[in-house]
C-alpha cells in the first residue's frame, strides 16, 4: 500500500511520505499476511473474540456467538491477534540537539535536524508499518506532564496526521521522566510491543525501567538516538558548553579532553547495548549520518 | 670558577621570560557558546584529566620559559672560566707555535708511553690552554721541519686532532732548521709576538749557530726537555763490515761495532738475520771501559751470492728505533768469461783473444771478479763442463759443433758475444747460428784499402740512453769517432725478432747488434776485436767498451748494491733508459713504493732519490723488457742516524747560548733563566654548544608533550 500521491499538509508527514516511497519495497513486505512473524500471519491458539469489522475474513465469524448474541464477532488466534504497539518518544531537553540538518537524505531533502525530529520520523515510520499490518499503534511522550497523544486511526499516512501534528508542536525540554510514562503500562497483556526512541542520557537508568516491561512479557525495542556530534565530539576550540536539560555551563578547551570524551561516550553506548541485550531488549543505535532508516527496516524484518 | 658573557647586553632579553608566564596565567579565551545535550561526559572527562592537564600546562610553561632563557643565553654567549695547570710558558692569549720532535730518539720511554707520546700530550695541553680565537700552529721535525696543515689557525681542536695523527720518524734532529721554520711561519702569518714551544728529548744533531740567526724579539722560544737521557741505556750497532772468511773453506765474516750509550751495561745481545731468518745470536760484552765500542764477529760458513737484506737486531732497550741495524750483505759474484779463439796466431799477440783477455783482466793476478779463460776453437768439440756466464766467439771459423750447446746455454740465460774476422764464413754462420744471429751476415765490407791504417771509417755517435754506452756520456764520445775500421761484415737489413742495432759505423752500417734469445742475449760485433780489421784494441775506448759489453751480457750492468745510508741522506739511482715502456721504481719499508721520474734524470741517466725518511731495506726495480718480469737492479739499506742513538742531549747552557731569549723547561730542575715546567693559566670554555643542545632537547620535549596531549596544532 502506498501513501496517497497527493501531498499532505504536514511537513513531518511529507518527510515520512518520501521516506516510505524510498523504502517502498521493504515497507510493502511488512503488510499483514505477507510476513510470517510471531506477531503476524495465521495459526496458533485461540486468543480472543473481536467485533467484526468490514474487511475481516467472513470465515472467521463465530456463527454460534452470532446466533446467541445477535452480534457478529470473529475469532482471533494468537498469531492473528492485532498487536499493540506503543511508541514512546523521549521528549527531554537533550533531544532538542542536532547538527545533521545539512546532511542530505537518501530519500531527498535533508536528514532530520535534531534527535527529536529523527525520533519522531522513526516513530511515525514504525507506526505506519504497524498500521499496515493491522496493529494498533499508540504514541506517548516521556515525562510527568507529557500530553496525551491521540491514537492512530486507520491505515496509511492519514491515520498518522493527528499524532504528527501533535508531535510537531512538542518542544523537547526538561528531563526524561521515562518512569512516569511507563507507570501503569507494565501490566499490559502480552502481544504488546514497546518501542522506546530516545537518547537514554537520563541519569536514571532507563534501560532498567524498560526491562520491567520485558519481564512482564512485552516485546521491547530500544532505539537509542544520538547525534554524530555527541559521538564524534568534533570540537577543538575553547568553548562554553551549555546543557540542554539543566541550566548548567561548562567552559573547557575540548582539545584537552576530546579523546577522553569520545571514549566515555563509546563506553556508555556499549554499556547501554549490553544492558539491553542482557535484559532481552532489542537494541539499535540510530544516528542521522548513518542509514538509520535501513537499520530500522532490518530491525523490523528481524522481528 | 667564574661565568662571563661575551655580549652581556643580550641579557635584557630575559624580560621576555614574562611572556610565557603571562600567557599561562591568562589562559585560553572563550570563543563560542554551544548548547550540548548532556554535560555528563564532558564533566567526568574534565574531572578525570584536570590534574594531568594542569601538570602538562605547568610543564609547558617551564619548557617555554627555559626556551626563552636559552635563546637569551645563546645571544649573550656565556663562558666558564677556571684556573688550571698548563705547561711552563703557556700564555692563553699569545699566538703559539708547537715544534714537535719526531726524530728517532723520541721513541724512548716517556710519560704515557714514549717520549713522542708525552710530547703529543704536552702539545694538546698547550693548545687547550689557549683562548678562543688565538692563532696556533704546529710543526713536526726530525732532519727536516714540516708545517702541519693548515699552518696558523684558530681551530685548536683541529690542530689537536692533527697532533694526534702524527707519527714518529727515524731521522736525526735538526733543531736549527726547525726553529727557522717556526720563525718563518710566524713571520708569514704577520705575527709580531708568539710563543714557540719546542717539545723534544734534548738530543739534537744540528743546533743553531751561536749568534748566527736573526731572531725577532717578539718570538719567545720555550724549550721543553722531555725525559732524562742519562737514565736510559742504549747499546747500539754503529757500523758493520763484511769480508771473506780467512778460514779454510771460505765463507764470510761479519763484524759489528757495538757502541754503548747512556747508562752502562755489561753486555748486549745481538742477532744476525738474513732474509728474515735468524742466523746467529751473540752477546757483545763490554769491558771495564764501558764508553768504548766493542767488536762482535759473526761467521758464515757458506759464502753468500748476490745481495741480501740483513739485519743486526738488538733486544728492545731504551731506544727501540735503532734496535734494528739494516745492511746489505753482498757476496762476491765472479763472472766467468770463456773466450773461444778462432785463431791462436803465430804469436801470443797475434791471437784473436789477446786483447780481449787483457782487457778483461787488466793485471795478472790482480783483483777482479771477471775471470776470463781462453780456449782454442780448433779441436773444441763442445763446451762440455766448461762453465761460463759469458761466451765469446772470437773469429771462430766453424762454430757448427758448438752451436747446439751455445743455443742451449744462451736460452738458459748465458751471454754470447760474437766477433768476426778473416775466418768467419758468413754463410756458414747463418746456417749454424741462424737462431742466435740478430740478422744474417751478408758480404765483407771494405773501407779504404781494407786496413784501419788507410780507412777513415769510425763509429757513429753511440746512443747514450743505452746501458752499454751510458758510462761514456762524460767525455768518451769522441773516442768512438776516432776508431778506424778497414773491414766489417755486412748484415741483412731485416732484423730477427727481439733484435736491434746498438751501434753503427759512421756510414750507417750496423757495428753492434743485439738479440734476446730465451733468458740470454747475443751481441754481434761485425768487425774484429783484435787489430786485424780495426785499431779499436789500440784505443783507450777498448777496455771500458769490452767490460760494458761483457757486463751487459752477464745481466748485472749497473747493479747497485750494498749502499748503507742514514735517514736524511739521498743517493743517485740509475734509470733503465729514456721513454717507452721502461719504468723504474723503488720499494721500501712497509711496502712503500716510489716511481723514479725519468724527466728528473741527470746527464748520466741517474735520478736523485731522497732524502730518505725511513730506516730499512730498499730495492730498485727496472721494468725494461716488454712483456718480461721486472728486474731487481739494486739493494740498499738505510739506518737511523748514529747521533740519535748516542743519547747525548744538547745542554741547557748550550741552547741558551744559541737561541736568544730561550726559556728552558724541565720538571724538577731549577735552572737559571728558566721557569718551571708547569704554569697556571685561566682557561675558558664557551657554553654555546651546550646551549644549542639544550635548545634542541627543549624543542623535542615540547613537541613530545604537545603531541601526547593532542594539542600539537595549537
Amino acid at each position: 500500500m502506498s501513501p496517497s500521491a497527493s501531498s499532505l499538509p504536514h511537513p513531518l508527514l511529507d518527510e515520512l511520505r518520501r521516506l516510505i516511497l524510498h523504502l517502498e519495497g521493504s515497507v510493502r513486505s511488512q503488510q499483514a499476511g505477507a510476513h510470517r512473524s510471531r506477531k503476524l500471519g495465521g495459526g496458533g491458539e485461540f486468543a480472543e473474540f473481536a467485533e467484526y469489522r468490514p474487511g475481516d475474513d467472513l470465515r472467521r465469524i463465530d456463527w454460534k456467538v452470532a446466533a446467541r448474541t445477535d452480534r457478529y464477532v470473529v475469532r482471533r488466534h494468537e498469531s492473528e491477534r492485532r498487536a499493540r504497539v506503543q511508541v514512546i518518544l523521549d521528549s527531554s531537553g537533550s533531544m532538542g540537539f542536532g547538527t545533521s540538518s545539512q546532511l542530505p537524505a537518501p530519500w531527498g531533502g535533508q536528514q532530520p535536524g535534531t534527535k527529536w525530529s529523527l525520533a519522531c520520523l522513526a516513530g511515525l515510520l514504525l507506526g505506519f508499518i504497524a498500521r499496515q499490518r493491522g496493529d494498533r499503534v499508540r504514541f506517548a511522550l516521556t515525562g510527568e506532564s507529557a500530553p496525551e497523544l491521540a491514537p492512530v486511526d486507520g491505515r496509511g499516512l492519514a491515520g498518522l496526521s493527528t499524532v504528527a501534528s501533535q508531535l510537531t508542536a512538542v518542544d523537547p525540554s526538561g528531563e526524561s521522566g521515562l518512569h512516569w510514562t511507563l507507570r501503569g503500562r507494565a501490566g499490559t497483556p502480552g502481544s504488546s510491543l514497546f518501542v522506546y526512541i530516545g537518547d537514554l542520557l537520563d541519569e536514571v537508568d532507563g534501560v532498567a525501567q524498560l526491562a520491567q516491561l520485558r519481564a512482564a512479557g512485552a516485546e521491547v525495542w530500544v532505539l537509542q538516538t544520538l547525534d554524530p556530534a555527541e559521538l564524534d565530539f568534533p570540537y577543538d576550540e575553547p568553548t562554553r558548553f551549555v546543557g540542554l536539560e539543566c541550566a548548567d555551563e561548562l567552559p573547557m578547551n575540548p582539545r584537552d579532553y576530546a579523546e577522553e570524551i569520545r571514549r566515555e561516550m563509546a563506553e556508555f553506548c556499549a554499556a547501554r547495548e549490553a544492558a539491553c541485550r542482557h535484559a532481552g531488549l532489542r537494541y539499535c543505535l540510530l544516528r542521522a549520518d548513518r542509514r538509520w532508516d535501513q537499520k530500522l527496516i532490518e530491525l523490523v524484518e528481524g522481528g | 670558577m667564574g661565568l662571563q658573557f661575551l655580549h652581556p647586553a643580550a641579557l635584557w632579553g630575559l624580560i621576555a621570560l614574562a611572556l610565557p608566564i603571562v600567557a599561562h596565567m591568562t589562559g585560553a579565551k572563550e570563543v563560542a557558546r554551544v548548547d550540548f545535550p548532556s554535560l555528563r561526559f564532558l564533566r567526568s572527562s574534565s574531572l578525570k584529566l584536570r590534574r594531568r592537564r594542569r601538570l602538562e600546562s605547568l610543564l609547558l610553561l617551564l619548557l617555554r620559559s627555559l626556551l626563552v632563557l636559552l635563546l637569551v643565553l645563546l645571544f649573550a654567549r656565556p663562558q666558564l672560566s677556571w684556573r688550571a695547570e698548563a705547561p711552563g710558558g703557556a700564555e692563553p692569549s699569545q699566538p703559539t707555535i708547537l715544534l714537535l720532535d719526531a726524530s728517532a730518539s723520541m721513541s724512548g720511554p716517556g710519560d704515557g708511553g714514549t717520549l713522542f707520546e708525552e710530547a703529543r700530550g704536552l702539545g694538546v695541553e698547550l693548545l687547550e690552554s689557549l683562548e678562543e680565537g688565538v692563532p696556533a700552529g704546529l710543526l713536526e721535525f726530525d732532519g727536516r721541519a714540516r708545517v702541519v696543515a693548515p699552518g696558523m689557525t684558530t681551530e685548536h681542536s683541529m690542530l689537536a686532532s692533527e697532533l694526534g695523527s702524527l707519527e714518529l720518524g727515524d731521522g736525526a734532529t735538526d733543531l736549527a732548521q726547525a726553529l727557522r721554520a717556526a720563525r718563518d711561519l710566524a713571520l708569514d702569518a704577520g705575527l709580531e709576538t708568539a710563543n714557540i714551544f719546542v717539545l723534544s728529548d734534548g738530543s739534537a744533531t744540528k743546533l743553531p749557530a751561536p749568534g748566527g740567526e736573526q731572531w725577532p724579539e717578539g718570538l719567545r722560544v720555550h724549550y721543553h726537555a722531555l725525559g732524562d737521557p742519562s737514565a736510559r741505556s742504549n747499546p747500539h750497532v754503529s757500523g758493520v763490515s763484511v769480508a771473506a772468511s780467512e778460514l779454510q773453506g771460505g765463507g764470510m765474516e761479519i763484524t759489528a761495532e757495538v757502541r754503548p750509550a747512556g747508562q752502562a751495561v755489561s753486555r748486549a745481545e745481538l742477532r744476525l738475520e738474513i732474509g728474515g731468518q735468524v742466523q746467529a745470536i751473540r752477546d757483545a760484552e763490554f769491558p771495564t771501559k764501558p764508553s768504548e765500542p766493542v767488536l762482535q764477529k759473526f761467521s758464515l760458513a757458506v759464502p753468500v751470492e748476490g745481495a741480501h737484506a740483513a739485519v743486526l737486531r738488538r733486544v728492545a732497550d731504551d731506544l727501540p728505533a735503532d734496535d734494528a741495524y739494516p745492511f746489505v750483505l753482498a757476496g762476491e759474484e765472479s763472472l766467468d768469461v770463456l773466450l773461444i779463439s778462432g785463431d791462436g796466431g803465430g804469436s801470443q799477440r797475434a791471437g784473436e783473444t789477446y786483447y780481449l783477455e787483457r782487457a778483461l783482466l787488466p793485471r795478472d793476478g790482480g783483483e777482479s771478479r771477471v775471470r776470463p779463460k781462453v780456449v782454442q776453437a780448433e779441436g773444441l768439440r763442445g763446451l762440455g763442463a766448461v762453465q761460463g756466464g759469458v761466451f765469446v766467439l772470437a773469429n771462430v771459423a766453424n762454430p757448427g759443433s758448438l752451436a747446439p750447446e751455445l743455443v742451449e746455454r744462451v736460452r738458459a740465460g748465458a751471454g754470447l758475444l760474437i766477433s768476426v774476422g778473416g775466418n768467419v764464413d758468413p754463410d756458414r754462420y747463418n746456417e749454424v747460428l741462424g737462431e742466435l744471429l740478430p740478422a744474417p751476415f751478408t758480404e765483407l765490407k771494405t773501407r779504404g784499402k781494407g786496413t784501419f791504417e788507410t780507412a777513415s771509417m769510425g763509429f757513429a755517435v753511440p746512443p747514450m740512453d743505452l746501458d752499454e754506452f751510458r758510462v761514456f756520456r762524460s767525455g768518451g764520445l769522441k773516442a768512438f769517432s776516432r776508431v778506424k775500421f778497414g773491414k766489417a761484415l755486412g748484415t741483412a737489413p731485416r732484423l730477427a725478432d727481439e733484435s736491434r742495432v746498438l751501434l753503427r759505423y759512421a756510414d750507417g752500417l750496423p757495428a753492434l747488434l743485439e738479440r734476446r734469445v730465451g733468458a740470454g742475449r747475443v751481441l754481434v760485433f761485425t768487425s774484429s776485436l783484435d787489430d786485424d780489421w780495426t785499431d779499436l784494441p789500440l784505443r783507450s775506448l777498448y777496455v771500458p767498451l769490452v767490460h760494458q759489453l761483457v757486463r751487459s751480457l752477464s745481466g748485472d750492468l749497473l747493479f747497485e748494491s750494498g749502499q748503507d745510508l742514514e735517514v736524511g741522506e739521498s743517493l743517485d739511482l740509475p734509470l733503465p733508459g729514456l721513454g717507452g715502456e721502461r719504468a723504474a721504481w723503488v720499494e721500501g719499508p712497509g711496502g712503500l713504493r716510489w716511481t723514479l721520474d725519468a724527466a728528473r734524470a741527470d746527464g748520466d741517466g741517474r735520478v736523485n732519490f731522497g732524502p730518505l725518511e725511513q730506516a730499512g731495506h730498499y730495492q730498485l726495480f727496472w721494468d725494461d723488457r716488454a712483456g718480461g718480469e721486472p728486474r731487481l737492479k739494486g739493494v740498499f739499506s738505510v739506518r737511523v742516524p748514529e747521533v740519535e742513538s748516542s743519547l747525548r742531549p744538547a745542554s741547557p747552557e748550550d741552547l741558551l747560548a744559541r737561541v736568544s731569549g730561550l726559556v728552558y723547561h724541565r720538571r724538577g730542575e731549577d735552572l737559571s733563566a728558566s721557569s718551571d715546567a708547569s704554569a697556571e693559566v685561566v682557561r675558558r670554555a664557551g657554553l654555546t654548544p651546550w646551549i644549542l643542545i639544550l635548545l634542541l632537547l627543549v624543542f623535542l620535549a615540547e613537541g613530545l608533550l604537545l603531541s601526547g596531549t593532542g594539542r600539537l596544532a595549537r
